[in-house]
């Protein structure tokens, strides 16, 4: 996995590491060839968009996020609704000319009986064609506070439609998978929310203060940073009392993740900080009297955004690998609530992979997207940021 | 003296004929070696019931999730330990699971005094360990010292007592052991057939220097380890494999007089993910698996012929699954606690101890759904501790409350319980909304998957039960130790044999496993009373017809009552590789292994 | 330089009491205790837990439990007993790490192997077609998670025959010879070692690139090549030396990162390493055996940051340390 605690190499210093020149972050605003139409967000956003997969990683994202806040109204069902007719069933083959040749716009489906119950093996009714509708009444859901029961898209009751199938329990498994990106997919920002705070927090005050402060901090990160990730996040999962609900485990395993991921930031942040503070603005900015408040929020910190937005972006998919992993050992958020982990955990077998790959490569095929989708976009937000290539040419 | 030669002689005549007619020109062990038998017969042999006459030879492997913690039979407490030293070491007697019989073994016979309080015990003479010494007396008295030894209290312990007493135990003479009990104890040879026996010789050391817990750890040099039983120890590599081989010692032997087990070798490869047991069994490394998920038997029946397998439907097998409420109060002063008071809170406390709410409870659940779904099928319908699957002790009739919705709902309606709000769930007759939290243990996927069916079930009659799937220790310790749950769904398996008294600490109130009320010092109601007569009763008698009666309202009462609300038992079926002879699978534990000692690899069958 | 490293050592020393401080409070702060899981059996009465719980000294104030076990350690170098196996944890964990490392190396090799010269090839192509798809490649397989894509080799493994289906080694091991027994060995270690030393591999590579991309932009490169020296020197003779300094810095961290991937490799390739008895013995709550193995694998990754450091400062005199 990822470890959480990966954070990428601190941003370029030529390899003469001793001597600062001017050549920091901060000459992003005064090197000479920067035209003065040219913005920073201007120049990042060119630059960005050389990278298509970036774009695209971006984009793959953002409608993620979008799918995951609007779940409830996507999804057609819950995601406990067990349907006792149909366990194991294949997803649902959507045609669009029915049998007597008419043309269905939105696609529809045949229904399904069971006919070996210890195969799990369904044949369809192709005498009637069920078509999909688009806002259908279904089971009530609260949005945004809203209490509202029309989905996306659906079947006219009694009839279901499974574009995923269903799993043992007879679960839709789109649904639980639309469900599940809601803790998947927050897992990674409010981890990274916590752990980048603290990061920059600690790591920040470290390089400024220095003394025992730096010590005391230092010395903490070394300890956390030298026990194997996997290891102290088992260690720590198991102080958390388990017969916690589900939320508060998801709560938990959040924590956790991000207490062990603030270590590796702190330090290069810390770093940053010490060179940072070198320059000579912030000597001018202090000679001049202000605050050290001032000078760590106003000058030092949004000199290190840059790296921080791309650490962050990195960061991500360590989390969402940390809560597959948590799962996979027993010890992540659990049934009926669903997340991606545990719905990997429980298909990962034989059988499912034979006879029911779609239980596995749902869940399967979010993750290695989302985490692939993060993994362009911080790279393409690190070339976007690095000032060499955005400048142009060699500096210094 | 003329005599005695010539009387060996014909003997070893004799036993050269024996071998010579089993086939195949003697003894040929499978790569080809001719086996020899190195020792002489002891003058008790004990003839081993075997369906066929096999050779000697081959290996047997079996997968493990994990790997033994110990070859101490003593301190042995886990299955994956049980599993290997069960072979290792015997006892007195031994429960044959082909004919649901108790068999001698270390004994040779035994009997009991008229009023049923003297058991005399005659050993086999001539039986030895592993290293030649012969197992007598002295090394039986020496494991009921360890039995009782207060500060290693091994699990036996509460086995070999009566009324809390323990045995009074005494050797006349090296071959005969006599047992006084102070009144006919129904479990006696059970419990003595359960205590195996190790050797004085190499272990008194140790325990005398208060070393004794980690004597015969899986440290120790395969060679020390000395044992009694038909398999010793030949190899352990940590992590990933034990070797057993034959004990050449060992008093079994076939109606041929050939001494057993005819296996060379027995191996339990240690695999700790079932799929890639599962591959390895596909593969051929492995050639029996002891453990099978519903799910995956189609996959195992399709690939019988290509495998040259077969999976053995053994039928309902002997673990349950149930779950019951808390009932649990305060037994001793606590800080913050009054005696009496419930663990739960008073209100749940207050639906836990209706009667019509439980038995509402198990009105509602749709078991034929759990087995076609969790089971693919293959479960049955159970309502006991004694499963279809125990011979002696299933008692149809005493079946519990079956899926009814419309008498759920009436038993809820007539307690005044109704859904004043419109949200789907009832409120109790004092306007409470009426819900509760299912513990259960997470790893286990047919139990999780269980309770999400109770969880739907419950619904429909409009009570919200809300799974919480945990790891099994912090299960436990709600279980056991601070009863912090509402309720828990879990599951028992087996003892062997399958006596129910052997688990009459869930029967009895004061039982540590009672556990809808745990250690009670008095029972707290009539029925639970009643019950604990019936157990009583139940333990001082050898009368089976008697017993079996006694059994059946015991269930009965349990039922009535509602305290453990059953779920379906799977149906047990295991595969093992067509090369072996002798097998005979069973549901009871150890199913593939108990009688080891008699497998053989059939001729033809692909060497080892 | 042996100050240097003398000094390195010594501040070892306190951040492993320190992990050992931290793992111990831990365990304290868990709930529920080992003798739980015993305790299912009906057969077993309160009086025999009661007896464990004195003899494993779980009764003593956690204080009075710490002191003794650091005393041990520091002394007699005694990780404790484990409650489980009836065995000195020391004895249970030897093994295991033997096993771990013997597969976080062979994933190291693979990590390093394949990242350096598919990090040189990709600069020295630098945005061309193989640069672009070395990228993805990488990236793709990094995006799968261990979980899955251990399944699937499993199962590859299983149908094809070609490798063995986990497990560390085949069943007649023993009676094969020292070249036997080490191709055994290296064929049980291909796919697990394949899955761990992939997942660093996507970082490394880049790294690398930009390490050398770096590298080739600097003056004295230009130089080399004003000289005359054919391309191939410049990059391999000079260039690659310089560029792998920053990646030797990492070591440390990636040996960490592979010590931990490893575990989930270890459970689905039955690989019997210290990954799975930690699990195990946190789940039975094994105290000392927990706390042993996560020391080990502290203490690997404190030996694989300090020879990270040597070999830095022997291979690069610029670094200047305060």
């Amino acid at each position: 996995m990822t470890d959480v605690r990966a954070v990428p190499a601190p941003p370029a210093l030529p390899p003469t590491v001793t001597t600062p020149t001017d050549t920091g972050p901060a000459s992003l605003e005064t090197a000479g060839g920067a035209t003065a139409t040219q913005t920073p967000w201007g120049l990042f956003w060119r630059q960005f968009r050389k990278s298509p997969v970036a774009v695209a990683g971006g984009a793959l994202l953002i409608v993620l996020y979008g799918l995951a806040l609007l779940a409830p109204f996507i999804a057609p069902y819950s995601q406990e609704e067990m349907d006792r007719e149909r366990y194991n069933h294949p997803p649902h083959r959507l045609r669009w000319i029915d049998a007597s040749g008419r043309f269905h716009p939105l696609s529809f489906v045949h229904s399904t009986t069971l006919v070996d119950l210890s195969r799990s093996r369904f044949v369809e009714d192709r005498s009637r064609a069920i078509p999909l509708r688009l806002f259908v009444r279904g089971a009530p859901y609260t949005l945004f506070g809203l209490r509202l029961d029309r989905h996306l898209f659906g079947v006219d009751a009694p009839h279901r439609v499974y574009l995923l199938g269903t799993d043992p329990s007879g679960r839709d498994v789109l649904s639980r998978l639309l469900f599940g990106s809601q803790i998947s997919l927050t897992v990674g920002l409010v981890g990274i929310a916590i752990s980048f705070t603290l990061g920059l927090l600690l790591g920040g005050l470290s390089g400024y203060l220095g003394g025992w402060a730096d010590a005391v901090i230092m010395r903490s990160t070394e300890l956390l940073l030298s026990i194997p990730g996997l290891y102290l996040l088992i260690a720590l999962r198991g102080i958390f009392p388990a017969d916690l609900p589900s939320q508060q485990v998801y709560l938990s395993i959040v924590v956790i993740l991000a207490f062990i991921g603030w270590a590796g930031l702190a330090r290069v942040i810390r770093g940053m900080v010490l060179s940072i503070r070198r320059q000579e603005y912030i000597t001018a900015a202090e000679a001049l009297g202000m605050s050290r408040t001032r000078i760590i929020v106003r000058h030092i910190l949004p000199n290190t955004l840059s790296f921080v937005i791309v650490a962050a972006t990195i960061a991500v998919p360590g989390y969402i690998l940390g809560e597959v992993v948590l799962s996979f050992l027993g010890l992540g958020v659990q049934e009926p609530a669903a997340s991606w982990g545990n719905m990997l955990s429980q298909a990962r077998s034989q059988r499912v992979l034979t006879s029911f790959p779609w239980m596995l490569f749902a869940p399967g095929t979010a993750i290695f997207v989302t985490v692939l989708a993060f993994n362009f976009l911080g790279d393409g937000l690190r070339d976007a940021l690095d000032p060499r290539k955005v400048l142009g040419g060699k500096t210094g | 003296m003329h005599s005695t030669r010539s009387r060996l002689a014909a003997a070893a005549m004799l036993a050269f004929l024996a071998w010579g007619s089993a086939g195949c020109g003697g003894q040929q062990g499978i790569a080809g070696s001719t086996w020899n038998d190195p020792h002489p017969l002891p003058t008790d042999t004990m003839t081993v019931p075997t369906p066929e006459i096999g050779r000697h030879g081959g290996r047997f492997v079996i997968s493990q999730t994990s790997g033994p913690r110990t070859f101490n039979h003593i301190m042995a407490n886990e299955t994956s330990s049980a599993d290997v030293v069960d072979r290792m070491y015997v006892g007195f007697t031994e429960l044959d699971y082909a004919t649901d019989r108790i068999y001698p073994l270390l004994a040779k016979s035994w009997e009991t005094s008229p009023d049923g309080t003297t058991w005399t015990w005659h050993l086999r003479r001539g039986a030895c360990f592993s290293d030649g010494h012969p197992i007598t007396s002295e090394d039986v008295l020496f494991n009921f010292e360890l039995a009782y030894d207060e500060k290693l209290h091994p699990s036996i312990q509460d086995l070999l007592k009566v009324d809390g007493k323990e045995f009074e135990v005494s050797a006349p003479d090296s071959y005969t052991v006599v047992m006084k009990i102070p009144r006919p104890y129904a479990l006696m040879v059970p419990a003595v057939g359960a205590l195996k026996i190790m050797p004085k010789h190499r272990l008194e050391a140790a325990y005398r220097s208060g070393d004794f817990a980690s004597a015969f750890n899986v440290a120790t040099a395969p060679e020390s380890i000395v044992v009694s039983g038909p398999f010793v120890l030949k190899e352990y590599v940590a992590g990933e494999k034990t070797v057993l081989t034959r004990n050449p010692y060992w008093f079994g032997v076939d109606a041929k007089g050939q001494r057993m087990p005819y296996l060379d070798e027995v191996i339990y490869l240690i695999v700790p993910d079932q799929e890639a047991a599962s591959l390895k069994f596909q593969t051929g490394e492995v050639d029996a698996i002891d453990n099978v998920k519903p799910s995956d038997y189609s996959t195992y029946i399709d690939g019988q012929k290509k495998g040259n397998y077969t999976l053995y439907d053994l039928g309902p097998g002997m673990s349950t699954n149930f779950f019951w409420v808390n009932l649990n109060t305060v037994k001793e002063p606590k800080p913050g606690k009054k005696v009496g008071a419930p663990y739960t809170d008073p209100v749940r406390y207050s639906w836990f101890t209706r009667r019509e709410f439980r038995q509402a409870l198990s009105k509602a659940i749709d078991r034929e759904a759990m087995i076609r779904s969790v089971f693919f099928g293959d479960a049955v319908k159970n309502w006991s501790t004694a499963t279809p699957g125990n011979k002696t002790w299933y008692t149809p009739e005493a079946a519990g409350l079956d899926y009814d919705p419309e008498g759920a709902k009436a038993l809820i309606a007539g307690m005044g319980w109704r859904d004043r709000d419109g949200d789907g769930i009832v409120e109790d007759e004092l306007g409470r909304t009426v819900s509760f939290t299912m513990k259960t243990n997470g790893d286990n996927v047919a139990r999780v998957a269980l309770a999400n069916f109770v969880r739907d079930d419950l619904s429909k009659i409009g009570i919200r039960c809300t799974p919480v799937p945990l790891d099994f220790n912090t299960l436990i310790t709600n279980l056991r130790q601070d009863f912090q749950y509402e309720s828990i769904l879990l599951g028992l398996s087996s003892a062997v044999p399958p006596d129910p008294m052997m688990g009459q600490n869930v029967w009895k109130s004061s039982g540590l496993t009672h556990y809808w009320n745990v250690g009670q010092k008095k029972p707290g109601t009539e029925a639970e009373a009643r019950i604990d007569a019936l157990v009583a009763d139940n333990v001082a008698t050898l009368d089976l017809e008697a017993r079996r009666r006694g059994w059946r309202e015991i269930q009965e009462i349990v039922n009535r009552e509602g305290y453990f609300i059953w779920l379906p038992t799977i149906v047990v079926k295991l595969p093992v590789r067509n090369k072996f002879g002798n097998l005979q699978p069973s549901v009871l534990p150890h199913r593939l292994l108990w009688n080891i000692d008699r497998v053989f690899v059939k001729e033809g069958g692909t060497p080892a | 330089m042996r100050t240097f490293i003398l000094r390195r050592v010594l501040q070892a020393i306190p951040l492993l009491v320190g992990i050992s401080a931290l793992t111990f409070l831990l365990l304290q702060l868990a709930p529920g205790d080992f003798l739980n899981t015993m305790a299912e059996n009906p057969g077993i009465s309160v009086e025999s837990i009661e007896a464990m719980r004195t003899r494993f000294g779980l009764d003593r104030p956690w204080y009075v439990q710490y002191g003794l076990y650091l005393k041990n350690l520091v002394f007699h170098l005694d990780f404790g007993q484990s409650f489980s196996r009836h065995q000195p944890v020391f004895a249970v964990l030897r093994e295991g790490l033997l096993n771990t490392l013997l597969l976080a190396v062979s994933a190291a090799v693979v990590t390093w192997g394949l990242a350096v010269p598919l990090g040189v090839w990709a600069a020295v192509r630098q945005y061309s077609w193989v640069d672009k798809g070395l990228s993805l490649l990488a990236f793709l397989w990094l995006s799968i998670p261990e979980v899955l894509s251990g399944l699937l080799l499993l199962f590859f493994a299983a149908k094809t025959g070609l490798f063995p289906v986990g497990g560390m080694r085949s069943l007649g091991w023993d009676s094969l010879d020292p070249l036997g027994k080490a191709l055994d060995l290296l064929h049980h270690l291909a796919l697990p070692a394949l899955v761990v030393g992939m997942i660093p591999l996507a970082g490394r590579m880049r790294q690398m690139r930009a390490n050398l991309l770096d590298v080739l932009r600097l003056d004295y490169v230009t130089t080399a090549r004003a000289k005359g020296l054919d391309e191939r020197t410049v990059v391999f003779k000079h260039a690659v030396r310089n560029a792998i300094n920053p990646l030797i810095t990492l070591f440390g961290f990636t040996l960490g990162a592979l010590v931990s991937g490893s575990f989930v490799a270890e459970i689905i390739f039955s690989w019997p390493g210290l990954g799975r008895i930690t699990l195990d013995a946190l789940l039975t709550q094994d105290q000392y055996l927990v706390m042993g193995s996560v020391l080990m694998a502290s203490v690997v990754l404190v030996a694989g940051n300090l020879v990270a450091d040597i070999l830095l400062a022997v291979a690069d005199p610029r670094i200047a340390y305060d």
